[in-house]
């Protein structure tokens, strides 16, 4: 008995410690309301519904004391809160619907980021999550320390950036794009709009860019030291007589848009598509 | 015809002399029927003649480093007599100071490593190439971002043990990946210092490593 009943108290003091907690809130805001989320750990899933509503849906992990959720109107802050220096809480897995058209802002540590079927201005920050987006809105701009990067679908401007993550984007058309890492690869397979623009660059990740046959562009890709390979025809050139330096200048098509590549020590791959 | 967005696109691009002659006419047709367009391209030309001083004009002075090195150097005693407000007060001011050195420097080496070719012409001989300018032009501003860079490490080493043992692994291994590849950029433009595209990467790469810095700091204050 006396076994039992210390078993039965053992289990009562732990299960705060391990249980789940769910959270399920809704808060009304504008259709264009900036809604901000930070999270630690754990995964954040936000997507674009044609309700003026923020819904917050989930569990927290253990240790995790609650997720609160400020203003409203015009901006809505969702921030899940973590005891201070708690090193070993849970995550918080949260899935959250926004108005489709709201501009939004994430950060998180470790937690990955997925965002889909959102059309307003996006901006995504992570230090070592993954981050998916496949938004349409006007501006992306996306940044990880070592988490990859991988852009679905976005509007006409994306800038992404990354110390060590890879970064991809693959989407049907890209206006403006910045893409640049320190080490991480680069892959880019799309299409550049007239008039687009699209530089990527990297210290010693490889850069791929996959693009139509007939893309109208003209090009300017630099390599110090790494090779340079184009399936469009034209081969790279020395800058200098002093150095490895290479560089690669040529048009394609209508040569309307431009596109950058620079890199240190990278491959660098134009591809057809 | 194009649009105001369009030619506002490559109005950087016209300034520098960089457009293929077919775009950079197409971009002067707008300009000519636009008054707007017009006068934000003279202000950008403005923008570059000014760049031509800019470095060491706008670096800070020593009297204001001398002001940060001064409050990064104070004990940390007096941070742990009054941990929480003392802290908040005394690394907002100077985080927002050191920022300020480096957001100065960044802009900088960003307007150095933008200017038209004509200002910066690739060293055409081995005698040239020592003492290139690009590289002398880039030099002011990262001393200023070595300066930054290392009063902001400071203030994260002091509170290490606030990150969490993964993030700090992260952060760890991703400032030594920066470090080799800034080590490894001045390294190549050591032998190539007219490499514009490497000045690019250079600058670029600082502004990974501020941004990891202030990134950690910020995170490690509100852990």
């Amino acid at each position: 008995m006396k076994k039992t009943l210390f078993a039965l108290l053992i289990l009562a003091l732990a299960l705060p410690a391990v249980a789940e907690v769910r959270i399920d809130e809704t808060r009304q805001v504008a259709a264009d309301a900036t809604v901000t989320v930070e999270n630690i750990s754990g995964s954040l899933r936000l997507s674009g519904w044609g309700k003026n509503e923020v819904q917050v849906t989930g569990t927290l992990g253990r240790g995790l004391e609650k997720v609160e959720i400020t203003g409203s109107g015009s901006r809505l802050d969702v921030r899940v809160i973590y005891p201070r220096n708690c090193h070993d809480c849970g995550g918080a897995d949260l899935e959250i619907r926004v108005p489709v058209g709201c501009r939004l802002e994430v950060n998180t540590v470790s937690a990955d980021i997925e965002v889909g079927e959102v059309s307003g201005e996006g901006r995504f920050e992570s230090v070592s999550g993954t981050v998916t987006v496949a938004t349409s809105g006007p501006s992306l701009r996306v940044k990880s320390v070592s988490g990859d990067v991988v852009i679905r679908g976005a509007g006409p401007r994306v800038e992404a950036n990354t110390v060590s993550g890879t970064l991809t984007a693959r989407m049907p058309t890209l206006q403006e794009g910045d893409l640049e890492s320190v080490s991480g690869d680069i892959r880019i397979e799309a299409e550049i709009a007239a008039k687009g623009r699209v530089e990527a660059q990297t210290v010693s990740g490889d850069v791929e860019l996959r693009l139509p046959a007939a893309v109208g562009a003209d090009f300017e890709v630099h390599s110090f030291s790494g090779d340079i390979r184009n399936e469009f025809g034209h081969e790279a050139r020395r800058t200098s007589e002093y150095g490895p330096g290479r560089e690669l200048e040529f048009s394609n098509g209508d040569g309307s848009a431009r596109v950058y590549v620079k890199t240190l020590s990278g491959e660098i791959r134009l591809l057809k598509r | 015809m194009m649009t105001c967005d369009d030619a506002g696109r490559w109005l950087d691009d016209l300034v520098d002399g960089d457009l293929g002659e077919a775009l950079a006419s197409e971009v002067r047709a707008h300009l000519d029927a636009c008054a707007a367009c017009r006068a934000e391209e003279c202000r950008r030309r403005e923008l570059v003649l000014e760049a031509a001083s800019l470095p060491r004009e706008i670096q800070p002075s020593g009297d204001l480093w001398a002001g940060i090195a001064a409050r990064l150097s104070e004990p940390v005693g007096i941070v742990e007599a009054r941990p929480v407000r003392r802290w908040t007060v005394w690394s907002g001011m100077a985080a927002a100071a050191v920022l300020l050195v480096a957001g100065t420097a960044l802009v900088t080496a960003h307007l150095v490593r933008s200017r038209p070719r004509a200002v910066t012409a690739r060293a055409s001989s081995p005698a040239a190439i020592v003492p290139a300018a690009i590289t002398s032009e880039l030099n002011a501003p990262q001393v200023d971002l070595e300066r930054a860079a290392g009063a902001l490490r400071a203030a994260l080493e002091s509170r290490r043990g606030q990150l969490s043992p993964a993030t700090l692994k992260v952060v760890d291994e991703n400032l030594a990946i920066i470090d080799a590849a800034i080590d490894r950029l001045q390294a190549a433009l050591r032998e190539d210092p007219g490499n514009r595209a490497l000045v690019t990467l250079l600058t670029a790469t600082w502004e990974r490593k501020i941004d990891l810095l202030q990134t950690a700091s910020e995170l490690a204050r509100t852990s």
